[in-house]
């Protein structure tokens, strides 16, 4: 939260706010594959065309 | 330039206050399909992004503009590393669960369907085989095989479908044979048994082979969900365009990841829908549809078999089978389990190996080699081919 918090107060302070949108995609990206599970038990096997 | 801002501002706002799915039909010329949770999603995110837009747009004007390129720039940029990134990193793919397919293989699996399209629109129903003569050729063996993607070969070239295999075996050890492949991705037992009844039996054949598949038995036109789907309106008019021009790899990644998220903690993926196909409730209406498909096919003194295929040896794919077997015996329908011999043959290869392609989890070559050679030696030994058919 620190780091989070580092960067906030930098971006603020210097204005450099075009950073914001880097740190969010790299969050939702990191949080994604944490949260995401592959299944090792079933691959994707039903194709729809 | 002010006035130009703001002319653009107002624009941006009305066009995010008037955006509906009439709008997004007429962008995407009528060919774009909504999910429920997709079309919201994304109809009240562009909605907000560009009432959003628009106000910063009216509001600061030139200043907006200037840092919402920056801010593009930097979006841009950040996807333009990622993907570098991907195009460098070690695979994933040799993973039993890959998080992600790159762009490349899904492309490479698309290009191998698109060629049995093509086929397929040439057969008037739609299955990746020549069109045949309602009545067999004296002397020769018909065998009609009732089946789903993996008769239809969905990820495989053509001379690896099983049943392809089966007909050369049987061609080359002495039975004049051919093989009627009439399967289609998506199909389940219920879509092959109305097949059957209304067109499969005007034609002339001597077995009926099903190729039973673990999806089979759904029983209503439930479908397996996905968030963002091919041909989906965020495909369509998002990662179609972007993947194809900019960012391949991060933009693959992105919508796996995302898919997965979905998978995971909303009523999406394929094991979510499986599970529902595998209800009591479910598969008391699947018996019913056996009983009536044997007795169906013992009035017209058609010889059927079922053939269970597993698309790799993981015992959870046998589990679902042994809750098929007693269905299949009360209905007395002869069956072929070919579990036990793809485990037997191929438990010493990682079941990632044994995928279609590397963007694919149907049956690869090697299983498909396990259930063609299987089936001929148990066609045979059985008596399924008559002995005056062979030379």
């Amino acid at each position: 939260m620190d780091i989070l918090k580092d960067l906030w107060g930098f971006m603020r302070q210097r204005k450099k706010y075009w950073l914001l949108p880097i740190i969010l995609i790299m969050l939702l990206l990191g949080g994604l594959i944490v949260f995401s599970s592959g299944s090792a038990l079933a691959p994707f096997i039903y194709t729809l065309f | 330039m002010n006035r130009l801002c703001k002319i653009l501002g107002i624009s941006l706002m009305v066009a995010g206050v008037v955006l509906n799915e009439w709008v997004i039909q007429f962008l995407s010329q009528g060919q774009a399909k909504f999910g429920e949770i997709e079309k919201r999603v994304f109809l009240v995110t562009v909605e907000i992004f560009l009432v959003l837009l628009g106000l910063l747009i009216f509001r600061y004007k030139k200043v907006a503009l200037q840092n919402l390129l920056l801010v593009f720039c930097s979006i841009f940029f950040t996807f333009g590393i990622l993907e570098i990134g991907l195009r460098y990193a070690p695979s994933n793919l040799q993973q039993e669960a890959p998080l992600w397919i790159p762009y490349e293989q899904k492309m490479m699996n698309a290009k191998i369907n698109e060629a049995h399209n093509t086929r397929s629109k040439l057969n008037r129903y739609g299955f990746n085989d020549q069109e045949y003569a309602l009545r067999k050729a004296p002397g020769l063996t018909r065998i009609a095989v009732l089946g789903d993607s993996f008769i239809w070969g969905v990820g495989v070239e053509d001379q690896v479908i099983w049943t392809n295999k089966l007909a050369r075996l049987l061609n080359q050890n002495g039975v004049k044979s051919e093989i009627l492949n009439w399967g289609k991705p998506g199909w389940s037992t219920l879509d092959e048994y109305r097949f059957l009844k209304s067109d499969g039996t005007r034609y002339d054949f001597d077995l009926l082979l099903v190729g039973f598949v673990v999806n089979d038995p759904v029983m209503d036109d439930s479908n397996i969900k996905r968030f963002i789907y091919t041909g989906g309106i965020i495909d369509r008019l998002l990662v179609q365009p972007v993947s194809r021009y900019l960012f391949p790899n991060a933009i693959s990644l992105t919508v796996d990841l995302i898919n997965g998220f979905f998978d995971s903690f909303f009523d999406y993926g394929y094991l979510k829908w499986l599970n529902k196909v595998y209800t009591v409730e479910n598969l008391k209406q699947y018996q019913a549809l056996l009983k009536e498909m044997s007795e169906y096919c013992h009035a017209r003194h058609i010889r059927m078999l079922f053939v269970m295929t597993p698309e790799n040896h993981h015992s959870w794919l046998q589990q679902r089978f042994e809750k098929i077997i007693p269905l299949l015996k009360n209905a007395k329908i002869d069956y072929l389990n070919l579990y036990p011999a793809v485990h037997e043959e191929l438990h010493h290869i990682p079941n990632r190996k044994l995928w279609a392609n590397p963007g694919d989890g149907h049956p690869g070559d090697r299983v498909t080699d396990v259930y063609a050679r299987h089936t001929y030696r148990y066609l045979m030994d059985q008596g399924y081919i008559k002995p005056s058919a062979q030379k």
